[in-house]
């Protein structure tokens, strides 16, 4: 049946539209955002998801308070198990692994958001430019969409990195950013296309508004809750592709970071020696990122699609079916 | 028809566009990867200078200007000459003929597992909801996801491969196993394929489980259930026939971007495993810098992909009448 609601294509039921009109920009316009993130956050999964990832933001933040060592400085003995003086044990090179992984997820999230960030941009770019303009221009988009929605990202991404002499952190933003766009892309323009024939659309084209501004002036802030949930889907992408190419061999081995501290692991086969901690740690680390991303989408998608609420008594039951998730990055 | 000749004309655009793209690629970085390439294969090099013309002239670096360089590359690709591989000095179709078997079964085995055992849990789930399905599996499921292919894999070696010793920990078959169509050497091939499989299972499974819980719950409330079961029929029918019947189809929408993830974890699973799959090989091509083997795996895999979804396009063609007889 056609008229089967997917979660994605699920109407926006957070953000109402009514409260625009006219094309004055600024601060004076309501914009939809703060009760979206009020809604968020009194829906328990999604509140979950963001006190996680806050917590994690907050203790890389903090790692030198938290820890008296260096990520680069190797000064403990090498091969401790977790201890109470090296919580994540150590490894074979005497380098403390709670420093590490603490100190890691700086690069691991920082380059992650600036990918997603990065990807989020062209997304909305093309996704709102393709339904607003419509014709060719959209079939064109949907073209280039459909092109890089087939096109294997991982394999892509070792490609052009075997390509590049060094890639550090800022390249692997940027390479990441650039292939990671479609798919969001795709649903942004589903989204818009909802929104293109309502009547303040209509008056600002009247108007005479140009077109760089109806879709950055009148059509992207009526969309910034759907935007920012956008950029919690790309981000839990950029999450696993920085630490997957780091892992493979492709990052900065030199940089700290739990892709690299994944690929040092492996690479001095810690792994038959039975030193567990090495790898397990940082592997969490990057999971927890991850699931707190899953629980903070499952609230967005309980909030736009009213049939995936359970009742009060079943929701509270089982807070774990919060890791419901319809769109899987992490394969 | 005419919904299969509108992906045909897509997949052939798509296909032009990959190998373009492959063409493009090494003309757009910064840089000559020429120079370092020269000084590390130059024993390859000098025991086959053929090598080199052919390097030069896929790096972008030949003599040629670049509208006569693209129909060459273009009509190369197309007869199959995808060069030699610098590091193996063998033919890149050579190791493409090798390593794609190990792949194909692997991949292929985990995919059809997979859907089989999401679609079907999906089901239970939607049907019971709240109960032992929904509740315990589903987060299971849902959690395990979350766990990137890399990190699952080195906790399958790890516990259930080196502590339990239940699997082989690496490898597609023993060192001592001889390769061939003998029973001892499938059993020990299909061996070392059992955690590999499981793991691509483990974190495909929850995917598919979704997509068809998601969906079957909207179909449930469909009048055609209620009128299902207000004629006494069976639960059991009603959920198969009537409701699971009717979900199947928009989750096998989801095919195309569930199999391009699933490349890229297929990579991430043979790497972990050594398994002598396309996957370990781009990788290790990679870091080797052995361009002509990389740039013909990457167009691999896409025409991987986009063959798979044509087959499913095909698929959905003969499940959906509606695709079919729509103009």
């Amino acid at each position: 049946m056609t008229d089967v609601v997917a979660p994605e294509q699920a109407p926006e039921a957070v953000a109402p539209v009514t409260a625009v009109a006219g094309g004055t920009t600024g601060p004076q316009r309501r914009l939809p955002m703060p009760t979206f993130a009020r809604l968020l956050l009194r829906n328990p999964k999604s509140a979950v998801g963001i006190g996680l990832i806050g917590a994690i933001v907050l203790v890389t933040i903090l790692a030198p308070l938290l820890t008296n060592d260096k990520p680069t400085e190797a000064n403990a003995l090498p091969g401790l198990a977790p201890s109470r003086d090296y919580p994540f044990g150590t490894t074979d090179q005497g380098y403390n692994v709670y420093t590490q992984v603490l100190y890691g997820g700086r690069i691991s999230l920082l380059v992650a958001a600036s990918a997603a960030l990065i990807a989020l941009a062209i997304s909305v770019t093309l996704g709102l430019l393709a339904a607003y303009r419509g014709g060719i221009v959209d079939d064109l988009i949907n073209l280039l969409t459909n092109v890089f929605l087939v096109i294997p990202v991982l394999p892509l991404l070792i490609v052009i990195s075997s390509f590049l002499t060094q890639t550090g952190p800022v390249t692997m933003a940027l390479i990441i950013g650039l292939t990671s766009w479609a798919i969001e892309t795709r649903i942004l323009r589903g989204q818009a296309l909802s929104l293109r024939n309502q009547d303040f659309i209509l008056a600002a084209k009247v108007a005479g508004e140009s077109t760089r501004r109806i879709v950055f002036g009148e059509l992207m802030p009526n969309m910034l809750s759907r935007i920012a949930a956008g950029f919690a889907f790309v981000f839990v992408q950029a999450v696993f592709y920085e630490a997957a190419l780091e892992f493979l061999g492709f990052g900065d081995a030199n940089k700290v970071s739990w892709g690299t501290i994944l690929f040092w692991a492996t690479n001095n086969s810690t792994l038959l020696q039975g030193e567990w901690w090495h790898f397990v740690f940082p592997g969490c680390a990057i999971s927890l990122t991850i699931l707190a991303i899953i629980f903070i989408n499952y609230g967005i998608d309980e909030l736009s699609n009213p049939r995936l609420r359970g009742t009060k008594r079943r929701a509270r039951r089982s807070l774990l079916s919060g890791m419901l998730w319809p769109r899987s990055a992490a394969t | 028809m005419r919904f299969i000749l509108r992906r045909l004309t897509f997949y052939g655009i798509a296909l032009w566009a990959a190998i373009t793209l492959n063409f493009v690629l090494p003309r757009l970085m910064p840089g000559s990867p020429l120079d370092g390439l020269l000084l590390r294969y130059q024993d390859v090099i000098r025991s086959n200078p053929a090598i080199l013309t052919q390097l030069k002239a896929q790096l972008g670096a030949a003599d040629e200007p670049i509208w006569r360089a693209y129909p060459h590359y273009l009509g190369d690709v197309f007869t199959g000459n995808l060069g030699i591989s610098t590091a193996q000095g063998v033919p890149v179709s050579e190791v493409i003929g090798n390593t794609l078997p190990w792949s194909i079964f692997l991949v292929g085995t985990g995919f059809l597992l997979s859907f089989v055992v999401g679609t079907t849990l999906g089901m239970f789930a939607a049907w019971r909801r709240g109960g032992f399905t929904d509740n315990a599996i589903t987060p299971l499921l849902m959690a395990l996801q979350s766990f990137p292919a890399f990190f699952l894999s080195l906790l399958a070696v790890y516990f259930l491969g080196l502590k339990a010793g239940w699997f082989p920990i690496q490898h597609a078959y023993a060192n001592d196993t001889e390769v061939g169509l003998s029973r001892h050497f499938l059993a020990d091939a299909f061996r070392h394929a059992q955690l590999p499989i499981l793991v691509i299972v483990a974190i495909s499974a929850g995917g598919w489980l979704l997509g068809m819980r998601n969906v079957m719950i909207n179909t449930i409330s469909e009048d055609y259930i209620t009128m299902a079961q207000a004629k006494g029929l069976r639960d059991r029918r009603v959920m198969t026939r009537y409701a699971a019947r009717n979900a199947i189809l928009p989750p096998l929408t989801g095919f195309a971007a569930f199999f391009a993830s699933a490349v890229g974890g297929l990579i991430l699973v043979e790497v972990v495993f050594s398994y002598p799959g396309v996957g370990l090989t781009i990788q290790q091509a990679a870091l080797g810098h052995d361009y002509p083997l990389v740039q013909a795996l990457l167009l691999l895999l896409a025409v991987t992909v986009l063959v798979a979804n044509l087959i499913m396009d095909l698929v959905y063609a003969v499940l959906d009448p509606r695709v079919r007889t729509a103009s």
